[in-house]
């Protein structure tokens, strides 16, 4: 949500001291500011005659400083933006033992323009481990005749580590949503949570032929299930 | 506060473990997370690293190492390589940082991870108190045995170190003594809250290895695929037709088990019957593994 709620201010901020940097650009190169660009850290103008590092421009501004604010518009009233995505989970189960191993996860996001594609990849797959966690190992146990929580430390309370990160394939649809003010990009860091570890039981019950009542599929859970 | 001793020699050693309240540390591993959580609170902290009881080396038939070797160094070291049941072990604990830190000492004489036993707000009957909060509480985890006290051992070397045959020797300041692994442990009574048989002041100081078996093997269910302790954890060792298995996460101590009955008084309790079903299955495929 960060890059949804935030950037389309930044990028508003960052046009208008493009526009301020244009105009000082105007005034000591003594050329109208329609008439020049700034592209990949140059400043231009439109007959080639200049073309220079924007530095050189920056340089002479001395202790002076480019000032502009930004701000996010309002999503339209009568839209509600959603995001869209589709997980699929392949797992092996060992039954006698109770042991499942998420051995890949697929994960295809519909999340409005990509910013940052590496970021988003993380993002995917930063969730699908918490996912993984969700649906194996991570639970919250509480003593039940005082309410004392006993998986109260990460010795108790076992969260995923490298060696349990399945093979993910991550993709995305890449299209700006153009309900959403400025940029077109949506939410993305809780999406690939939600379907991981519905989509990892799902898995076991094709693998099994039997559907787990409760998650986490601990060792206890998966032997007592398929007993 | 503790106060810190590093002796250089063993003999210094042992005479600064005849102080009252002072605790042997090697890898301090488990011993800091004992301060931490209250069960343990000792004055003098006898630091092992400088003592000499370190190393790996051939002996006769066999091999002799030393109680503050370190996990890691016994999962990779040559000499242990006719031994798979114990470098399995050794490699498969913990975490890499962990392994290299903590000792074969260490490992053997670590107390339980009973949730009760190690949570601040309990002083449940191991740690003196009156009541085993794991019986009328959450004690999936648990041991399969009845008792006072039903908490599992976690210890990895300890079934693969016993199936082997393997002696410890243990000194004190006033002398020492070897005994088998698994006279290392006792079942805690009402009057002696404890898991194993050393008295106070006496170390182990190294363990040895009989000559190689014929087939051996370690076989663990743990919660994840690393880092995490046991829940079973079955060692078998064969030498001609004799299987030797013994089992950690079943009961208070190590577990001898009986080849042709392994889950003979252990019944489980209400949530741990799936420890049984575990238990059987690992006992199954360590047999066909070693046969």
């Amino acid at each position: 949500m960060i890059t949804a709620s935030v950037m389309p201010a930044v990028r508003s901020a960052a046009h208008k001291a493009k526009k301020l940097l244009l105009d000082v650009a105007s005034s000591l190169l003594e050329i109208s500011a329609d008439d020049l660009l700034i592209r990949r850290g140059r400043i231009r103008s439109r007959d080639n005659a200049i073309d220079q590092p924007v530095t050189e421009i920056t340089k002479r501004l001395a202790q002076s400083v480019l000032e502009a604010t930004g701000s996010r518009g309002l999503n339209a009233d009568d839209v509600k933006i959603q995001t869209f995505g589709c997980q699929v989970a392949q797992v092996a189960v060992d039954p006698a033992v109770g042991e499942v191993v998420v051995e890949h996860v697929w994960g295809v996001h519909d999340v409005g323009r990509i910013i940052n594609p590496l970021g988003a990849s993380g993002q995917i797959e930063g969730g699908i481990l918490q996912g993984v966690g969700y649906a194996l190992t991570e639970e919250f146990v509480v003593d039940p005749g005082t309410g004392i929580p006993v998986s109260a430390t990460f010795d108790t309370y076992k969260v995923p580590t490298i060696a349990d990160s399945p093979k993910m394939t991550i993709d995305f649809i890449d299209l700006p949503d153009t309900n959403v003010p400025n940029i077109g990009a949506k939410g993305l860091a809780e999406p690939p949570i939600v379907p991981t570890a519905a989509a990892i039981a799902n898995a076991f019950a094709h693998a099994t032929g039997r559907r787990a009542a409760s998650l986490p599929l601990t060792r206890a859970t998966v032997i007592e299930t398929l007993r | 506060m503790s106060a810190y001793a590093r002796p250089a020699s063993l003999d210094e050693a042992l005479e600064l473990l005849a102080t009252p309240g002072a605790a042997a540390m090697a890898g301090g591993t488990d011993l800091a997370g004992q301060i931490d959580s209250g069960n343990a609170a000792p004055e003098l902290l006898v630091d092992l690293q400088s003592a000499g009881l370190g190393g790996i080396a051939s002996d006769g038939d066999g091999v002799t190492i030393g109680a503050t070797a370190t996990l890691a160094e016994v999962a990779e070291s040559p000499l242990l390589a006719p031994y798979p049941v114990l470098q399995t072990a050794a490699g498969g604990a913990a975490s890499p940082l962990l392994r290299n830190t903590g000792t074969v000492g260490g490992n053997l004489l670590q107390h339980t991870r009973c949730w009760y036993y190690r949570g601040i707000e309990w002083q449940c009957w191991l740690g003196g108190g009156d009541t085993c909060y794991a019986q009328q509480g959450d004690h999936r985890k648990h041991n399969l045995e009845p008792g006072d006290c039903i908490s599992a051992h976690p210890s990895d070397l300890a079934p693969a170190l016993a199936a082997l045959g393997a002696t410890v020797t243990v000194q004190r300041s006033t002398g020492g003594h070897t005994l088998d692994v698994l006279e290392l442990y006792r079942r805690p009574t009402p009057d002696k809250r404890s898991l194993h048989t050393l008295e106070a002041g006496s170390l182990v100081t190294k363990v040895h290895l009989p000559a190689p078996p014929d087939g051996s093997v370690y076989l663990r269910a743990g919660e994840r695929q690393a880092f995490s302790f046991p829940l079973v954890a079955v060692a078998a060792v064969r030498r001609g037709a004799d299987v030797r298995l013994v089992a950690a996460g079943v009961a208070n101590i190590p577990r001898l088990l009986d080849p042709a009955d392994p889950l003979a008084g252990l019944p489980g309790h209400p949530q741990t019957g799936w420890k049984r079903d575990l238990l059987a299955e690992l006992v199954r495929r360590a047999l066909a593994a070693v046969a």
